[in-house]
């Protein structure tokens, strides 16, 4: 009986200790009007590459891993940026002055990210999903570095001014004119 | 008196073991000061380059919470101390949980393209396809890994990650974003296009 209550005793501690896990309650969402032109779509690939060895003396072993993923980015222009005066119009002539190209939209898909390689040896602990993110977010970073050395830009501003060139045609202008800013003109 | 001095210091080689492995599991198990890892400097390549012309009309940003539980299969025994800790656990055996930060972008493809434009004197007729989802944008730094309990493959991760761009695009199918899409082409290509001719835009174009 003694056993008995004393087990019941140390339940109810252990019970009352522990605290409901409760899931975060999402923010409240956001919905924008906006006017991109997307004119370009790289597709980038990135290996991740980390080599953990132990630096305390107290840790016996590394871990090493490789990781592949893909990252899909377009860029245009904001159409929403154009202001009346960008816009001139005389007769069947058409001056469009477009605003500097950015990057319009960046993804990183789970459905690409693979772990190409994982080694563990010692007596260190296996990588977490927490650790891996992280390293994705460093590579995602690195990405966003490097993507504007590609040009891509460059090929944005070229693309959207084809496209309007085309799009002002068939609606009947003769002579279309579309000046693109480049990142260096932007203000 | 030798007998008590003996017994003294096998009482803190002990201790100091115990010490030791203390210190052992702390520092592979409960130190969060460990510094962040590296990862090392590699090239991008460019795997392919795609000349699109989409045109997005709408943002819409959201959080989603993804979950994923694994409780233990076989009744525990509440007289076995071994499984004392499940009913601190509240019979979790393993948990994952991701916010997912993410956006979804409405608009237009006009790729190839994709619309056609007539008019006459008076008016110009635009012909544009169905607005619809362009994209369902997630990427790492936008994604907290909330509670990790136990051990998960990355398969698993990645299930719910999908899980996640599900719920966006299904809020914004609920939101009735590709409605407000059209309204928002619509005035769009009024403020392009700036002519004196009345502009007619539908969304029948490819059907």
């Amino acid at each position: 009986m003694k056993q008995l209550i004393f087990y019941f005793f140390l339940f109810f501690i252990l019970y009352s200790c522990s605290e409901d896990e409760k899931l975060p309650s999402p923010n409240v969402y956001e919905i924008r009007n906006i006017g991109e032109l997307s004119t370009t779509e790289y597709t980038v690939g990135k290996i991740i590459q980390l080599d953990d060895k132990a630096t305390e003396w107290y840790k016996y072993g590394d871990r090493k891993i490789l990781i592949s993923t893909k990252a899909k980015i377009k860029a245009g222009v904001d159409l929403t940026q154009i202001k009346e005066g960008d816009i001139e119009v005389s007769g069947t002539k058409i001056i469009v002055k477009l605003p500097p190209a950015k990057v319009t939209s960046f993804s990183m898909d789970p459905e690409h990210v693979h772990t190409e390689m994982e080694e563990i040896n010692g007596f260190r602990q296996d990588f977490t999903q927490q650790e891996k993110n992280a390293f994705l977010k460093q590579g995602e970073a690195a990405i966003k570095r490097d993507i504007a050395e590609t040009g891509i830009l460059q090929d944005a501003n070229d693309n959207a001014t084809a496209f309007l060139k085309d799009f002002y045609k068939n609606l009947g202008y003769e002579e279309v004119i579309v000046q693109p800013t480049t990142p260096n003109d932007a203000p | 008196m030798r007998r008590d001095v003996i017994r003294l210091l096998k009482n803190l080689v002990a201790l100091g073991i115990i010490a030791i492995i203390g210190f052992f599991i702390y520092q592979y198990y409960f130190n969060s000061k460990k510094d962040e890892l590296k990862i090392e400097d590699t090239p991008i390549h460019i795997e392919s380059i795609k000349t699109i012309a989409e045109i997005s009309t709408v943002s819409y940003k959201d959080e989603v919470v993804v979950d994923t539980v694994e409780l233990y299969k076989r009744r525990s025994s509440i007289y076995d101390p071994r499984e004392w800790m499940r009913y601190y656990d509240r019979n979790i055996k393993r948990r994952l949980t991701l916010i997912v930060k993410g956006e979804v972008k409405i608009g237009l493809n006009l790729t190839n393209g994709n619309y056609s434009i007539n008019s006459n004197s008076d008016t110009i007729w635009l012909h544009l396809p169905e607005p619809k989802i362009l994209d369902v944008l997630v990427a790492p730094s936008k994604t907290e890994i909330f509670q990790e309990k136990g051990t998960w493959k990355d398969q698993d991760r990645k299930q719910l990650e999908m899980k996640a761009k599900l719920k966006l695009k299904n809020n914004a199918i609920k939101l009735k974003l590709i409605e407000k899409s059209r309204k928002s082409v619509s005035y769009l290509f009024s403020s392009l296009i700036q002519s004196e001719k009345k502009l007619i835009i539908d969304f029948s174009y490819g059907k």
